[in-house]
């Protein structure tokens, strides 16, 4: 069975897939793919948003669309560090 | 009592000269981490930092105590009343330091989640502090700080044994161990027990080199490659 992920992994997956998708999708396929439960997804993105690693866009449809920030961006490019420093330091 | 001793201008130099260098590795080691935690908000960074921050605070107290014994600025007070008064900053933010170093540790197994786990180490460090001030007794002080100390390593010493991966040399235990025994002999220093007197800049000179070396390992680990 595969070890439950941690907060800061789920994080990680979550940005991951917005990049992946050209830095745009929409919140029905984020969900799916970052397979969470509906619940913790929603906590998970209010977190995203709140922190600003994350924006909603609203397209001219009126369609909604999720986008990293610059933020978001420096957390995926750190990630790696990050790790190394908790592990470094037992944390 | 004991006749209060003034210190000469060499033993304060090399007091001045030592608590700044441990502020300045200290902050060194709390600026380096501000990034990583405000991106993740981890426990364990942010009780790790709070340690750094309050080393930092007790050093300055510690510089200060001493600025204040050289210039003989002692607000009309008796040097040794000013001493206790100064001791206890001192022994707040050190109390603070190792406890929130052997939180960073054990935040893992010990989640509080009902309240903030902050004011819980705040009320312990003012425990701490109001009975060495009531007692006065700088032994009770370093048999307090010697515990917690002993907590952290206890939990490093855990944390590395489920790893095992890394050499002993170059794990977190060793670390917190060697500070673990330069911080009491620097807590007996600040206490005035004058046993570790002809020694103390040999001690003070390895001391330093383990702040240096935690500095080092976190400025290592938090260099974007």
């Amino acid at each position: 069975m595969a070890k439950k992920r941690d907060r800061l992994e789920v994080v990680y997956d979550i940005l991951k897939i917005i990049r992946n998708h050209n830095n745009s999708i929409k919140p029905t396929p984020l969900l799916r793919y970052s397979n969470l439960s509906s619940q913790s997804f929603a906590e998970y993105y209010k977190e995203l948003i709140k922190k600003e690693f994350v924006k909603e866009i609203v397209d001219k449809k009126g369609k909604k669309f999720i986008t990293l920030t610059d933020k978001g961006f420096r957390y995926l490019e750190k990630y790696k560090m990050i790790l190394g420093f908790i592990g470094e330091f037992e944390l | 009592m004991k006749p209060f001793i003034m210190p000469g201008p060499c033993d304060i130099g090399v007091e001045l000269i030592y608590s700044l260098v441990l502020v300045i590795l200290c902050l060194l080691v709390y600026f380096k981490t501000k990034e990583i935690y405000e991106l993740t908000s981890h426990k364990g960074i942010k009780y790790f930092r709070a340690a750094f921050m309050f080393f930092t605070i007790a050093y300055l107290f510690r510089f200060l105590a001493h600025i204040f014994m050289f210039y003989q600025i002692n607000f009309g007070i008796h040097p040794r009343i000013m001493g206790l008064v100064g001791l206890l900053p001192f022994a707040f933010a050190s109390s603070m330091a190792i406890l929130s170093l052997a939180y960073s540790t054990l935040w893992k197994k010990l989640e509080f989640k009902k309240f903030n786990e902050l004011y819980l180490l705040y009320f312990l460090a003012i425990l701490i502090t109001l009975t060495v001030f009531i007692t006065r007794s700088a032994l009770i002080f370093l048999a307090t700080q010697a515990l917690l100390f002993i907590i952290a390593i206890i939990m490093s010493y855990k944390n590395f044994k489920e790893k095992k991966k890394k050499s002993h040399f170059a794990s977190l235990y060793t670390t917190y161990g060697l500070l673990f025994l330069f911080w009491i002999f620097n807590l007996a220093v600040f206490a005035r027990i004058r046993y570790f007197h002809d020694t103390k800049p040999i001690f003070y000179f390895i001391s330093a080199l383990i702040f240096g070396f935690i500095a080092y390992k976190v400025i290592k680990t938090t260099k974007t490659k």
